[in-house]
């Protein structure tokens, strides 16, 4: 109780001490708002979010190497992400043919004069007992009055299933449907230039260069009508039980992929940004604390050992502290991961990784704060206080705690906080280095995108380093004001 | 049941001195400090024994030694524990009954039940108490390590007590000061305080007053007195002052260079010195009747005292000695009693006793 109302009442004076300073006060802000998002992403992150990050199938839908949505004000084309729940949609029915044929029209306005990175239908639907099979046909039809006829047209053999399970993202017929539809053109069109590019001519005015002798496209703003056929081959089925059974399926959807997405854009891979800085947070304050934490703790005990005991254990722990200072961190660094990537691709290697990369920051980064603790230890050790206190009969123990430790504790903070960033810094290094373990830490998005990007990227490469010398910067001023109450010579 | 304290037997301490790479490889032998070096004397129960000697010649030394401070290279220590503390000592310790070892390997449980009983008082009250604890918590400090008081309210009461036992009043206002908040009068009194507040029957006080203002050392030493009039405590008292010894002791050791060269009671150590070395300090004492102090200086000692680790062969004190003989540079003299209870180590005294 007593110790509990001590440390409270040294946290209170060293919050007034640190308050009353604008690096202080900075620090403070920046650190409650670095806890808060942190404490918030660490709640949201799914559990095994390396795997999910790395090779997670969730990024296909969205746009790769796309700017945050805002940079339309910058003077970005941007097209947005364009979503529809076919589920909702109200289809036309109808029977041809003895098929029961349901026919969305689907308008999509595309008003940026850009192309859209892609489109993609995608359903999964449990149809009724009796369809024996469906037919999935898209026409598009431009702005300019051309009608691209079947870009999509796939069927499904319902006899021995009852499950679509469709994801539609290549156009296939795109080149006998463009073909079709610029009779004009045919003789210049070149397949190949049509399948490497498709959204170009599905979204594009097509004209005959005669300079460059061949076709080429520019941005077709305007209204584009998708006619999307869903045809079933039926048997004793009523229309209505099939259409409740698509309103009631898991999906059934198309959507037109943007240029641009979201707070933070995407990566190459469509990752979404904001949510790799996002999860971020955790990492680099789980990283640099328990790094800082780690390697402070056993340079406090190392020290104390070594100051107060004296002697064999003295020698020995300063010759390991002198051995590990000599040994270059990063060759170990680069050794280590590279013999656990080797070792380990399974499913744990992210955290054997990590683990490895920890152990090795915390066995490099105690030995200064030993020798510090140590020095401190000895001339507090032979303070004549400390003598009177061994004439009363006190411990060790008590000696160390009660009249050593003490003095210490504030050269303890701020180490922490000093080493904090450290550890933070460094793993970034790393990961630019190519020592990764799969998280998405700041550094290893930055590593990302010297691999992958391109400077003219810089909603990839502007955010993870902001955000690592934002964090650095809040624990140098926490340092600097710590650094005043704890040396008063420095106060002004 | 004897009335000696303590007997200290030929204690010794040698302080390593370490050595440079050159010497080791050379062979030369480990060289020391011989700070204590073989001194020998008693402390009778309610007695004020005094070490008294210039700066450097071993008296802290000494004193630490018998507060167990350091571990003594040599020599015998033999203290009767007081009642209270005797049933926390095992039988197979204790010699003639009621005598422990100070200098042999003691346990544990017996070290700190000695604490109890063996105090002492530094000289620096600005380094004995530390800066950051309030006097209370330093007074609280042997209560809680003896677990004497259960509750923070007895523990309170016994500091109140403490403290208006050295004159610090009123005790409430004091507690919650630190040392920096107090003069230097007061901090020694915290110190003695703190001394006293185990209820020692033995104390090393290291001179406690010299580093004081001169216009409160009378109440300090005041104060001792009084705190051994109204307990059974007997002092080991370390002072380079002859004005001060005079006034306080009852036994006088004259220590130079790590040895006793003289030992006997107060007024004969001082009115009456038989060694060299004790006639040159008593005339280095001002003396208050004019008329004595061409009387006393007659005998000046040349040169500066040596140091601990070169100390010269025979009698320590031949190279500075106006009467030093052939046979002072090579063999050391033995104590001899000069009259009762009144010893002197020096040739001088001991010619008809002297190998020629
Ligand atoms: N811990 C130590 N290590 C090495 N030498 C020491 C140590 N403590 C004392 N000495 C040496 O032992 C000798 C005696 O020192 P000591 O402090 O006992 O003298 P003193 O009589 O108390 O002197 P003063 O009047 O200055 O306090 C000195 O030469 C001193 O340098
Ligand atoms: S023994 Fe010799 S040197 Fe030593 S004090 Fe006596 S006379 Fe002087
Ligand atoms: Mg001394």
């Amino acid at each position: 109780m007593s110790l509990l109302s001590k440390m409270y009442e040294s946290w209170s004076w060293i919050r007034k001490e640190i308050l009353s300073q604008v690096s202080g006060k900075v620090a403070f802000v920046l650190l409650i708002a670095l806890i808060v998002v942190s404490v918030y992403a660490a709640i949201l992150m799914p559990p095994d979010y390396a795997k999910y990050w790395d090779v997670g199938s969730k990024w296909v839908d969205n746009p790769y190497n796309a700017p945050p949505e805002w940079a339309s004000y910058l003077g970005y084309v941007c097209v947005p992400q364009t979503f529809y729940d076919l589920r909702t949609v109200k289809p036309g029915v109808s029977e041809v043919s003895g098929r029961v044929v349901f026919t969305y029209n689907i308008t999509y306005d595309l008003s940026a004069r850009d192309y859209p990175q892609g489109l993609r239908i995608r359903a999964n639907i449990v149809v009724p007992q009796g369809v024996r099979n469906a037919r999935i046909r898209v026409d598009i039809i431009k702005p300019d009055g051309a009608r691209l006829p079947a870009i999509i047209d796939t069927y499904v053999d319902l006899t021995n299933t009852s499950l679509i399970d469709l994801n539609l993202d290549k156009p296939e017929g795109i080149v006998t449907a463009v073909m079709s539809a610029y009779r004009d053109l045919v003789k210049f069109l070149s397949v190949e230039e049509i399948s490497i590019f498709p959204m170009k001519y599905i979204f594009g005015n097509l004209s005959y260069s005669e300079t460059l002798k061949k076709v080429e496209t520019t941005p077709l703003p305007g209204r584009y009508m998708f006619v999307i056929d869903f045809s079933f081959r039926v048997f004793n089925v009523q229309p209505q039980e099939i259409l409740r059974a698509v309103e009631k399926s898991k999906e059934f959807s198309l959507l037109i992929k943007g240029t641009c997405y979201g707070l933070m854009g995407t990566d190459y891979k469509g990752r979404d940004l904001a949510e790799g800085l996002f999860y971020g947070f955790p990492i680099a304050l789980a990283i640099g604390l328990l790094v800082a934490l780690a390697s402070t703790a056993i340079g406090v005990v190392a020290g104390l050992v070594s100051g107060y005991y004296g002697g064999f254990i003295d020698e020995l722990i300063q010759r390991t502290v002198d051995v590990m200072g000599s040994i270059p961190l990063l060759p170990i660094l680069i050794l280590i991961a590279q013999s656990i990537a080797k070792t380990y691709t399974g499913e744990d290697k992210p955290i054997v990784m990590l683990t490895a990369i920890f152990a090795v920051l915390i066995a490099f980064s105690w030995g200064g704060l030993a020798i510090i603790i140590r020095s401190m230890t000895l001339s507090i050790k032979s303070e004549l206080y400390v003598e009177a206190a061994k004439a009363v009969g006190a411990s060790n123990l008590r000696i160390i705690s009660k009249h050593i430790l003490p003095q210490i504790v504030p050269y303890i903070a701020a180490s922490l906080v000093y080493s904090t960033p450290n550890a933070i810094l460094t793993e970034a290094g790393l990961s630019v280095l190519g020592i990764r373990h799969g998280y998405p830490t700041w550094g290893n998005i930055l590593s990302e995108a010297r691999q992958n990007g391109t400077i003219s990227q810089w909603w990839w490469i502007l955010p993870p380093g902001f955000l690592i010398a934002i964090v650095s910067l809040t624990f140098v001023l926490l340092g600097l004001a710590l650094e005043k109450v704890v040396e008063p010579k420095l106060r002004r | 049941m004897s009335n000696v304290k303590l007997e200290v037997n030929d204690l010794r301490k040698y302080f390593p001195i370490r050595r440079g790479l050159t010497e080791v490889l050379s062979g030369k032998p480990p060289r020391y400090v011989r700070a204590v070096d073989g001194i020998s004397f008693e402390v009778i129960d309610g007695e004020i024994f005094c070490l008294v000697g210039e700066s450097g010649c071993g008296k802290t030394t000494a004193g630490r030694l018998i507060a167990r401070l350091i571990e003594a290279t040599g020599g015998k220590a033999m203290y009767r524990v007081s009642k209270n503390v005797k049933e926390m000592i095992p039988e197979g310790l204790l010699v003639n009954g009621d005598y422990v070892n100070l200098l042999g390997k003691l346990p544990g449980s017996v070290d700190k039940a000695l604490r109890l009983d063996i105090q002492i008082i530094f000289q620096d009250p600005y380094g004995s108490l530390n800066p950051r604890m309030t006097i209370g918590s330093i007074l609280e400090e042997p209560l809680i390590i003896h677990s004497i008081g259960s509750t923070k309210e007895e523990r309170q009461e016994i500091i109140y007590r403490a403290l208006s036992e050295v004159k610090l009043n009123p005790p409430e206002e004091f507690v919650e000061r630190y040392p920096h908040m107090i003069s230097g009068g007061q901090r020694q009194r915290v110190a003695i305080a703190r001394a006293m507040i185990l209820n020692p029957s033995l104390v090393v006080a290291d001179e406690p007053v010299s580093m004081l203002d001169v216009s409160i050392r009378a109440e300090i030493l005041q104060l001792m007195l009084d705190l051994k009039a109204l307990r059974n405590l007997s002092y080991i008292f370390i002072t380079h002052d002859l004005a001060v010894a005079n006034y306080i002791c009852g036994r006088i050791a004259v220590m130079y260079l790590g040895k006793i060269v003289e030992l006997g009671p107060s007024d004969k150590v001082i009115n009456n010195p038989k060694h060299p070395y004790t006639i040159a300090l008593v005339s280095a004492v001002p003396e208050p009747d004019p008329s004595n102090r061409t009387k006393i200086r007659e005998v000046p000692i040349k040169g500066e005292i040596p140091s601990a680790a070169a100390i010269p062969s025979g009698c320590r004190l031949h190279p500075r000695c106006p009467y030093a003989m052939d046979i002072c540079k090579v063999k050391e003299p033995p104590m001899i009693e000069v009259e009762p209870g009144h010893q002197v180590a020096c040739w001088l005294h001991t010619k008809e006793s002297a190998p020629s």
